[in-house]
């Protein structure tokens, strides 16, 4: 069963919670907006009421110059009757809220007030209206303003107060107050449309800020959707992107990160199915090796297989054809995996079925590779060493299809068994070619078969163990009991390649006669 | 990772010839590549080859099978694979499998076009 690809995020991530970055956004945008608007208000407010004020002091200044100007002779002669015309005149301007007339000791000489009801007597001492003095630029400095209230009505009222003078005498003092209901109404009217105005540009600006925070947001919504899509196991998603601003890198980074993600849970899964593969070859390949070596009087034999991490595909195999003879097969496919083990299947059960029949090993070859070599994949081939051990004639008749030649040592020398021919599966019959060859053995002699695994193995200098270390640490072990002799071959493989992985099988067969 | 570098040439006097040049290794996985461009000139008719292995660090079982594989459908169209630049460890990999009975080795490369000349 294949195996669920696994989730290289871990559990899926909820969606977003709480306020949304777009709602933050806008309040914040609005917030600031707010603000500067309240601020813009006050300040175009505060400046209309200083000019209006300015205007209405200007006003003032002049009614009550006039006012002191004109009536300097009646105040130096406290004519009151004359001071009164004077008085009335100024409460032309219908700003005016009362005009009097004083002589330097504050008596009133003239009085006159826009209501009918004046704040005081003539001949009684004014009371100067009190309030907050005003402070401004291109007041003369001998003139007084003062923020006050028309005792009256009780409204607010701008209260002037000028000396009259006479011949650079001061004489007397004149006092009006204007009123400010104007200021007031100018000044409401004004606020009304600031606030108008405030409110109209507020909702502008939120509307604006919407539309920011969508420009913003939209994209961040974009990456959002994609992450939650990704973390909840879809590794295909991509997001669209057109800016190059910093969303656009994000984009991008999020749309490499996806890929290479997914091309690592693809890398992984292959994998996973390679492993899945390597393991059902070497099922086959198990299959294959016999389960137990074959009792042979006068004759001791073992074999050792180990698998490299990639099955390479080696077998080695012992056919017993009568009481007396004994075939022996070892054999690498060119493919590896599932296909080689298979080719490898194809070898085995064709040459046994040949070996079996009867015929001597250069036809068991010939006839294997006529019959596997129109099958097997194209390209893929078989080398293999054959021989059959006459256990009572002490002779070895070898085949040899492309494969590595077979060492026999013997009194201290190793000699070489290489009879030719071409791998199986190479070539079509006619060919296809093998030679034989017919070898005594001797009583001590001890044969090799094996597979390039062997003398192929490398060390981490990529160097080979080669065929002569092998002969001489077969030379070396010729003498040690069987076990041992092979465990003391695959020690001196080991010691070579240091530790370096193998990188493809190893078998050997070891054959003696005894002595 | 080892890798394999491919270069195919056709020969400026026969129209039929390409020299391929083989270096680095031929294993497994490379040896796709390979088989891509053995296509290519199959498709493009021109099926006698000259291989140089000089510069081939490492053959794999898999890389031998491929020109094998190719072989029949070469001779098929009066083409072949000759070789060239064997390494005296490449020579024995080739008498060993018996490939020395199914390809011809030339010392060169002007021997090897001579001899499809002459066939």
């Amino acid at each position: 069963m294949p195996e669920q690809p696994p989730n290289l995020l871990g559990d899926s991530v909820a969606g977003p919670r709480g306020l949304s970055i777009r709602f933050k956004l806008t309040a914040v945008i609005a917030g600031l907006v707010v603000v500067s608007l309240g601020l813009l208000a006050a300040f175009t407010l505060q400046q209309s009421r200083q000019a209006l004020l300015q205007e209405a002091v200007r006003r003032g200044l002049i009614i009550g110059r006039n006012l002191a100007d004109y009536s300097a002779s009646a105040v130096l002669q406290k004519n009151s009757l004359d001071a009164v015309v004077f008085a009335q005149d100024a409460l032309n301007d219908d700003a005016m809220v009362h005009a009097v007339l004083t002589d330097e000791t504050g008596t009133i000489l003239a009085i006159r007030a826009s209501s009918a009801k004046a704040p005081a007597m003539v001949g009684s001492v004014w009371a100067p209206l009190a309030g907050e003095p005003l402070t401004m630029e291109g007041l003369p400095p001998n003139v007084e303003v003062v923020e006050s209230q028309d005792p009256v009505s009780g409204e607010p009222v701008l209260a002037f107060a000028l000396p009259v003078i006479k011949a650079d005498v001061r004489v007397g003092n004149a006092y009006i107050a204007l009123s400010q209901a104007k200021i007031r109404q100018v000044m409401e009217e004004t606020t009304l449309k600031v606030l108008v105005l405030a409110a109209g540009f507020l909702l502008l600006a939120l509307a604006a800020a919407a539309v920011v925070a969508n420009v913003i947001v939209r994209p961040v919504q974009r990456l959002t959707r994609g992450a939650l899509a990704v973390g909840g196991g879809d590794l295909s998603v991509q997001v669209d992107v057109s800016s190059h601003d910093e969303m656009g890198v994000l984009a991008r980074s999020f749309n490499a990160m996806t890929l290479s993600l997914r091309r690592a849970q693809d890398e992984l899964v292959e994998k996973q199915l390679l492993k899945q593969e390597l393991n059902i070859a070497q099922e086959i390949q198990q299959g294959l090796l016999p389960k137990k070596i074959p009792v042979v009087p006068g004759y001791e034999l073992a074999a050792f297989y180990a698998p490299a991490k990639e099955v390479g595909g080696d077998l080695y195999d012992f056919l017993r054809i009568d009481d007396a003879r004994l075939g022996l097969v070892v054999a690498d496919v060119s493919g590896k995996s599932v296909p080689g083990s298979l080719g490898m299947t194809m070898a085995r059960s064709v040459l046994r079925a040949q070996a079996l029949s009867g015929r001597g090993v250069g036809e068991t070859l010939h006839k294997t590779n006529e019959v596997i070599q129109p099958d097997i994949r194209r390209g893929m081939f078989v080398t293999m060493f054959y021989a059959v051990l006459n256990a009572s004639e002490n002779t070895l008749t070898c085949a040899n299809a492309g494969h590595n030649a077979a060492f026999l040592a013997r009194g201290g020398k190793v000699l070489e068994i290489a009879p030719e021919g071409i791998a199986l599966g190479l070539v079509p019959a006619h060919q296809f070619y093998v030679d034989e060859l017919v070898v005594g053995l001797e009583a001590g002699d001890l044969l090799a078969l094996y597979t390039d695994g062997v003398t192929e193995a490398m060390n981490a200098a990529n160097e080979e163990y080669g065929d002569d270390r092998f002969k001489a640490a077969l030379a070396r072990a010729a003498g040690l009991p069987l076990e041992r002799a092979l465990q003391a071959l695959l020690d001196d493989v080991k010691a070579f390649v240091a530790g370096a992985p193998p990188h493809d099988d190893i078998t050997l067969v070891l054959l003696r006669r005894k002595a | 990772m080892n890798t394999l570098s491919i270069d195919v040439r056709e020969s400026a006097t026969d129209a039929n010839l390409a020299i391929f040049t083989l270096k680095g290794h031929l294993d497994a996985q490379t040896v796709r590549e390979l088989e891509a461009r053995f296509e290519q000139q199959v498709k493009a008719a021109r099926v006698r080859w000259i291989v140089d292995l000089a510069e081939l660090e490492y053959i794999s079982s898999a890389g031998l099978g491929s020109f094998v594989g190719v072989l029949s459908e070469l001779r098929s169209q009066a083409g072949d694979i000759f070789f060239i630049g064997l390494s005296p460890k490449m020579e024995k990999i080739f008498k060993v499998l018996g490939f020395t009975r199914i390809f011809k080795v030339f010392a060169g490369e002007a021997e090897a076009a001579k001899a499809f000349k002459g066939a």
